[in-house]
């Protein structure tokens, strides 16, 4: 349980990198609001070429590694739920690096899911 | 607006559960990672990636990752990341019946716990001042 736990941790501080450096790229990049096929298409490879974009790829693959490592010592129903701390982690980081508001009924519901990741990280 | 996010992550949540547990199944059989050696990482990897139900997993995951790029280019990181939650009571309930895996009560509370954040996040995106661009 503590080395699943230690590498999940791990994994979700690749995640979280991973998803502020994407929001970064796609907000830069602006809305989607063109859906044809051609249009997507050029979207989509202007997205995934873009830098921060791609920074938060490598970041998602080493996420996605060490979270294959973790499905190989723990139940799903238990490793899931436990990356639920990432919300914590990502409302912190999008405060600091977005510049986001993060509203007092937000902090409620992270404390509230706080409080559910350590009922379930005591049920392995 | 609302509209648009709001389904498009269903449908990615939906992706990502299923993966998930396409993942869990191919990791059951590729087995624990118990030796650190380079090579035996390596081993272990090049099982993994090459399991089909690693592989299903990660086309699932890869059309999640596609619906969420969308999702974040209309809606803050910081409210949308958190309606990926529903997820884990999804996964719960299918690991139950497809990996016969036993979910105690703790665990269900913990996860009650986490869904019930989830709800007073969303709740959180009615206040428009919260919610500026």
């Amino acid at each position: 349980m503590i080395r699943a736990t230690v590498v999940l941790w791990a994994a979700m501080l690749a995640s979280s990198l991973s998803n502020v450096l994407t929001s970064r790229g796609m907000r830069a990049r602006g809305p989607l609001e063109d859906y044809s096929p051609g249009h997507l298409l050029r979207w989509g490879w202007g997205s995934v070429t873009d830098k921060w974009v791609l920074l938060g790829l490598v970041a998602g693959a080493a996420n996605f590694l060490l979270w294959l490592v973790v499905l190989s010592w723990a139940d799903v129903s238990w490793a899931l739920p436990m990356n639920a701390v990432e919300y914590a982690v990502t409302a912190l980081m999008a405060m600091w690096f977005l510049k986001e508001r993060v509203a007092p009924r937000r902090w409620a519901a992270i404390g509230l899911i706080v409080a559910g990741v350590g009922c379930v990280m005591g049920s392995w | 607006m609302r509209l648009r996010s709001l389904s498009v992550m269903l449908v990615a949540i939906l992706a990502a559960g299923a993966g998930n547990l396409c993942l869990s199944k191919g990791m059951q059989l590729v087995g624990s990672l118990e030796v650190f050696t380079p090579s035996a990482v390596w081993a272990f990897f090049s099982a993994a990636v090459t399991n089909p139900w690693v592989i299903g997993g990660i086309a699932l995951e890869l059309a999640n990752f596609l619906l969420w790029l969308a999702v974040l280019s209309w809606s803050q990181v910081s409210w949308a990341l958190p309606l990926n939650a529903l997820e884990y009571i999804l996964v719960a309930l299918a690991a139950r019946l497809f990996l016969g895996e036993v979910v105690g009560p703790v665990r269900w509370v913990g996860i009650g716990l986490i869904a019930a954040g989830v709800v007073l996040l969303y709740a959180s995106w009615e206040h428009p001042e919260t919610d500026a661009a």
